[in-house]
């Protein structure tokens, strides 16, 4: 059943890709999330319950865990990233080998291993670089615009940008321009942006140092998804041809 | 018996089901996965996808 081998190579390229991102976003991401959140201002404290709390200490804390459960810091955090890192490699995996099939099985593309390459560079401009443009990777301690204006326009982004990469590289002749409007679509709508300035903290330097961990934080970011999409396209592709539509699998 | 026949049934028409409807099934999964690791807006899951969203550049806080 075709379903059932897309799912099944999903699950198996997702692993794979979020070891693989996982492995260079610890080395070169992390480290600068890790920095900012040094930074990151937190909520007032409600005063203390008398005698129960060590006071001093606690402002060091990671504010997310006075709010709700999260990861201890150090190995706990790493191995949800890993789990986390992995079941988005499952989703995008998922996503490239059904439309991949489909185009596939209707004759439009034909993928190779280089070809998978270059969907794979589609996958990171389409889901990295065109909600990037608008919405530029961010550490912890930005201001940004309401969550759900920019969880909206990045879903827009990522779908029209998709949808314009495929139409420019599938399409024949004039109507490649379709592609071009859905490319440029989200960029005439425009990206929800916060008026406020960018980062909250009261001292100069801090934002200075702030701004500086920003920029490495878009090239590493940028460099790790690139080669998490560089291997999931190979991946896919390799796998649509020896897996997902091998006759040999194919039952009846 | 008449269970079993339904089974059948069920089983044939599963596999008769049309690529282009596997396929569809199987890219729903894949945007479901990632709206769990990436837009959940429940506390625990935030927390514990909190480094890989920002990683991906999705949109996070």
């Amino acid at each position: 059943m075709l379903f059932r081998r897309i799912i099944f190579c999903a699950l198996f390229i997702g692993f794979l890709s979020g070891l693989l991102f996982t492995a260079i976003q610890s080395i070169s991401v992390s480290p600068i999330i890790f920095a900012a959140e040094q930074y990151e201002v937190t909520e007032p404290e409600v005063a203390p319950v008398q005698g129960h709390h060590h006071g001093e200490g606690a402002s060091s804390e990671h504010h997310h865990d006075q709010e709700a459960w999260g990861p201890n810091d150090g190995m706990e955090r790493t191995l949800y990233t890993l789990l986390s890192n992995v079941l988005a490699g499952i989703g995008f995996a998922a996503i490239l080998l059904s439309i991949m099939s489909q185009l596939q099985l209707k004759g439009v593309a034909n993928l190779s291993i280089v070809k998978g390459l270059a969907w794979g560079v589609a996958g990171f401009i389409a889901f990295f670089v065109a909600p990037g443009i608008g919405l530029p990777p961010e550490i912890p301690g930005i201001e940004a615009a309401p969550l759900d204006n920019r969880q909206t326009w990045w879903l827009l982004a990522v779908v029209a940008s998709g949808v314009g990469i495929g139409t420019l590289a599938f399409a024949k002749g004039a109507y490649k321009i379709i592609g071009v409007a859905f490319i440029a679509l989200p960029f005439l709508i425009g990206a929800p942006h916060s008026a406020g300035p960018e980062f909250t903290h009261p001292d100069a330097n801090v934002v200075a140092i702030l701004s500086d961990l920003h920029h490495q934080f878009i090239v590493a970011s940028g460099v790790a998804n690139l080669a998490f999409w560089l291997a999931l396209g190979a991946l896919c592709a390799w796998a649509l041809n020896r897996q997902v539509l091998n006759d040999r699998y194919a039952e009846a | 018996m008449s269970s079993n026949t339904i089974s059948n049934q069920a089983i044939s028409s599963k596999a008769t089901l049309s690529p282009l409807v596997q396929t569809v099934g199987a890219l729903v999964f894949g945007a479901v996965i990632l709206f769990a690791v990436g837009f959940m807006p429940v506390d625990a899951a935030h927390n514990a996808a909190h480094d890989t969203r920002h990683s991906l550049a999705f949109p996070c806080h």
